[in-house]
């Protein structure tokens, strides 16, 4: 009876032995000996991180947040692309983050806690600051100096916070990663319910320099006047929905160098009006609610929304629809944001030329035009062959909707340097709530936010 | 003596610097844990020289936990507990003959079964053999097929370590000890009594529970405890003693007159924001907080109590008591009722989500086409939008967890109609007892108990509320305007986005304080009056 009870215990032993047997990719990266890596950027990279030495290869892992499953399939493949071309330098291993709406980012903030965070990682554009600030991404200025890498093939305006340096208040030498992609809003359009309110429609209004605030209106009113369920415009209480008619109207959330808020200058508060004129002329779904479901359903008939957007519209929008760029506000543009994220490497790990090496691969516009190809980014590279890509990509036919948004001087969404970003969110989302559902005025708003939002700059 | 070399082997390993120098948290136990092990073997060979005869109590207790410590540190150092992807892989890569083996094991099983109701026939014998040859031999080929040579040399790379082979010494000499000192023999000349073998072979089972309640409950919450009395970065980047300050911070109010009466926060003191106007007497007041949400979410969560409680228990008491009848196609209205519950919070609050949209949900659709049906209602002229609307938002919270909630409340009163006793509705229908009279009387006071048990559970559900307000208010958790705020949303966001995890910590402790009190109050108020019958 003992002998059978060791021999069992044996042989489990043996099946987890051999069902933990690594696989092929990672069996065959031990041949190359690890290269010699140092810190850069000064930061302490003693502690144990993602980063896996088998024998003497090196894995790196990264993790991205894709928006949909073929867009982590496409990331997988890059990954082994990049891998395979990468020969016995180092191998990778990919993990797909969560998708838009879960806590990609508090999963990430507890593993790094742990140590048990990926080597090379994305986080959004105004998550550069408190990643920064806290010491959790590394400084890859010394690498890229080294080797004479172009930044000024990306976008300005990430790329501004990407080597801002808190030190001097001002872009420098440093460099906190590189973009991923850039994005912008447009109006997802539902043409038949437009036409059916025999409202004109937004892309001739646009293509003839008419498409503004009050045309806008018009069309919002036009298909509200439908009755039933139908409105004519939906957006959802995210920042950056009521910001940008802040921004259209000249305004913002903060001062030029973002130092302090600027919730009550009166091109602000302009922006603020128009968009409770929206919500109290009964022209949009209510203030708060999912925009994209009823857009969807086909009952609204325009619906603001990122690229990010496009693959759910061509999965489930069973009507004519269409994108066209955002109307444009007093200020003169239609205040549109460029929203972006990046790849950046982490503090602690142990091979920061190797995921340095990654970033750029991740980076490049071969890569790029591969993501672009499924329609949901626009690259960060200002590459025109990536942009063709993005263009041929139909529907929605008036991709350029896109493009025009960041040539409009977008806004980019930024972190704050001098502050806490999640504070300042959320006491100005409660507040833009507060009034546009009328628990506020606009008065008592502007008399009182930027002390209410000072508690952000404090923290 | 080997307890106590162990020991001392632990100490200085969990006391190691350099690269390997483990997390504060942990090394902080580890040396507790040594401190204590060393000391405690201490006592124990004291004991064991002076033939006391508790010694060998003393002296397995702490072989064992030694050993159970080292065991999971060993794990660790070999890569075990993150080998479960590897794991994955490798049985994939061999997942026909992991089916064989399968096959293989279930084959011997039913030949078991055979041999067992006829233990003289052969051939069950021989099918059992062949199971056990099939099994082996399948097992033999998983091995090739699942090419464990990676996971032999990653541990054979580890395994040579000095700190995996301390740790090894010290599991191995914990085990021996164990091994020895539980022998009958030992326990013939400690002079063990049969009570005290009784107790430590009950404390041998009962360990693997008791072991993951502390490493696993207990020490984490005690060690949460620790981090309230800190400024503790949830990054690890971070940490400094602050006292008692967290909790200060979170309690803190102020309160001041004002000549306006919607003064802001220039009229309360530094740090201090606006939580809400008073008009007291012909006089303006300013209550302020340093922490609004938080004060927030605790008026959310006593609205929420107030209203999710009786709404999840009192249609649970009524229901159950139309299911405990006889009456034909009960028991699948039981499992109907049931259903809720054992379905995922995420996936029914996102179906709600749709339910509650003011244009296309269907509850502002029928509110709607019931208008128009019933001549004397007077239908509105939009839909309502429920989850956007300060008024309504808590209220589609109550709503979502009473749904989920009430169908195990009512199984739980299910099992409380039990234990009624018959002859009180007998008594009662032949007093003549009309249906209320009996629910009145009879069972509502038998199944006090039950009552109480369910109070208490969903009451601390309720205060726990955290998962459908995440769903349900995206994309700004706790909206609209704080309006669905809860303390363990409001502690989330400060441990995960304000990356504060000791004031989240903090904020954890002054909920469980409230969460204690109430139970603590049902509890003391229960002990008034008889009981009888259902669940306690």
């Amino acid at each position: 009876m003992h002998t059978r009870r060791w021999a069992g215990a044996l042989v489990a032993l043996t099946l987890v032995a051999a069902a933990c047997g690594d696989d092929e990719e990672t069996s065959t990266a031990t041949d190359a000996p690890a290269p010699e890596t140092t810190a850069a950027g000064g930061t302490d990279t003693t502690a144990a991180s993602g980063g896996e030495t088998d024998g003497e290869g090196v894995t790196i892992r990264w993790r991205t947040r894709p928006d949909n499953d073929a867009e982590a399939a496409v990331y997988a493949s890059i990954g082994d692309q990049i891998d395979e071309a990468n020969g016995d330098a180092f191998s990778l291993s990919y993990e797909p983050g969560n998708n838009e709406g879960s806590p990609y980012q508090d999963q990430l903030v507890t593993e790094i806690g742990n140590g048990t965070a990926p080597d090379v990682f994305w986080i959004p554009g105004t998550d550069i600051a408190r990643f920064q600030s806290e010491g959790l991404i590394l400084d890859l200025g010394p690498l890229a100096s080294a080797e004479g890498f172009d930044l000024s093939e990306f976008y300005p305006e990430p790329m501004y916070h990407l080597t801002y340096d808190p030190a001097a208040g001002a872009p420098g030498d440093v460099l906190w990663g590189l973009p991923r992609d850039v994005s912008t809003f447009a109006l997802y359009l539902n043409n038949d319910l437009i036409a059916e309110a025999g409202a004109e429609d937004p892309r001739a209004l646009a293509a003839a320099g008419e498409w503004n605030w009050e045309t806008f209106a018009e069309v919002a009113g036009a298909v509200s006047a439908l009755g039933g369920e139908n409105k004519g415009f939906a957006m959802s209480s995210w920042w950056a929905n009521y910001g940008l008619f802040m921004n259209a109207a000249g305004g913002g959330f903060f001062n030029e160098d973002r130092t302090a808020c600027a919730l009550d200058t009166p091109e602000s508060i302009a922006g603020l009006e128009q968009i409770k004129a929206i919500y109290d002329g009964g022209l949009a779904i209510p203030f708060g609610e999912d925009g994209e479901a009823p857009w969807k359903a086909g009952t609204v008939g325009m619906f603001v929304n990122g690229r990010w957007a496009t693959p759910g519209a061509r999965a489930d929008a069973n009507f004519n629809w269409d994108v066209v760029e955002l109307p444009t506000g007093p200020g003169g543009t239609q205040g549109n944001w460029l929203f972006w994220g990046a790849y950046v490497v982490n503090a602690n790990t142990e091979h920061p030329e190797e995921a340095w090496e990654l970033v750029k691969a991740l980076t490049t516009a071969e890569t790029q035009a591969q993501i672009s190809e499924l329609g949901a980014n626009i690259p960060s590279r200002k590459s025109d062959a990536a942009i063709e890509a993005f263009l041929g990509f139909t529907p929605p036919e008036n991709n350029q909707a896109f493009i025009n948004g960041l040539a409009d001087s977008p806004t980019a969404e930024g972190p704050l340097w001098t502050g806490s970003w999640p504070k300042y969110d959320e006491i100005m989302n409660g507040a833009v709530t507060a009034v546009i559902n009328g628990e506020r005025t606009i008065e008592d708003f502007q008399e009182k936010i930027c002390s209410e939002t000072a508690e952000a700059f404090n923290s | 003596m080997i307890g106590i070399v162990a020991g001392v082997v632990s100490m200085l390993l969990a006391s190691r610097t350099g690269d390997d120098e483990l997390p504060v948290a942990i090394k902080l136990f580890m040396q507790v844990f040594s401190i204590v092990v060393t000391v405690a073997h201490l006592v124990a060979a004291y004991g064991v020289f002076r033939g006391i005869r508790r010694a060998r109590t003393v002296s397995l207790i702490t072989n064992y936990l030694l050993f159970v410590v080292a065991a999971a540190a060993l794990l660790h150092q070999l890569g075990a507990f993150t080998a479960i992807g590897k794991f994955g892989t490798g049985l994939n890569k061999a997942f026909l003959p992991f089916l064989v083996i399968v096959v293989g094991l279930l084959w011997v099983l039913v030949a078991g079964q055979l041999r067992a109701k006829n233990p003289l026939a052969p051939g069950p014998n021989g099918l059992r053999k062949a199971g056990w040859g099939l099994a082996a031999l399948a097992g033999v080929w998983f091995v090739i097929a699942s090419d464990p040579s990676g996971m032999l040399s990653t541990i054979a790379d580890r395994i040579t370590q000095p700190v995996t082979i301390g740790t090894l010494l010290v599991a191995v000499g914990a085990a021996l000890a164990t091994r020895f000192m539980w022998q009958r023999r030992v326990a013939v000349h400690f002079g063990t009594t049969a009570a005290e073998e009784q107790t430590l072979s009950g404390l041998a089972f009962l360990s693997p529970n008791l072991i993951g309640f502390m490493f696993f409950f207990a020490g984490p919450l005690l060690f949460s405890l620790v981090v309230s009395f800190f400024e503790w970065k949830t990054t690890g980047t971070g940490r400094s003693f602050v006292g008692i300050d967290n909790y200060v911070r979170a309690l803190s109010l102020d309160v001041s007159s004002a000549d306006a009466a919607n003064a802001g926060n220039e009229v309360l003191k530094p740090g201090y924001q606006v939580l809400m106007h008073m008009d007291w007497f012909g006089q303006n007041w300013v209550l302020g907080a340093r922490d609004v949400e938080f004060w927030l979410s605790l008026r959310n969560i006593t609205i929420f109590l107030v209203l999710a409680v009786p709404a999840s228990v009192l249609p649970a008491l009524v229901l159950s008591s139309i299911l405990a009848s006889r009456l034909p196609g009960m028991r699948v209205f039981r499992a109907i009722y049931f259903v809720p519950s054992v379905a995922g919070v995420i996936g029914v609050a996102i179906i709600w989500g749709q339910l509650f949209q003011s244009t296309v949900g269907w509850i502002n659709y029928l509110i709607l086409r019931t208008g128009e049906i019933l001549p004397f209602v007077d239908p509105p002229a939009e839909g309502h939008p429920w989850l956007s609307s300060n008024s309504t938002a808590l209220l589609s919270m109550v709503v979502v967890f009473a749904w989920m909630n009430f169908g195990f409340n009512t199984v739980l009163y299910l099992a409380g109609h039990q234990s009624i006793p018959k002859e009180l509705y007998e008594a009662a229908d032949i007093d003549g007892a009309n249906v209320w009279q009996v629910f009145r009387k009879i069972t509502v006071p038998q199944l006090r108990n039950t009552t109480f048990y369910v109070l208490i559970t969903t009451s601390i559900l309720a205060l726990q509320l955290f998962d459908i307000v995440w769903i349900l208010s995206t994309p700004e958790p706790g909206g609209p305007n704080n309006a669905t705020t809860t303390p363990v949303l409001a502690l989330y966001e400060e441990a995960f986005q304000g990356n504060d995890q000791g004031y989240a910590s903090a904020l954890a402790w002054v909920l469980f304080l409230i969460i204690f009190g109430f139970t603590f109050a049902q509890f003391r108020q229960q002990k008034d009056g008889a009981t009888s019958g259902g669940v306690s």
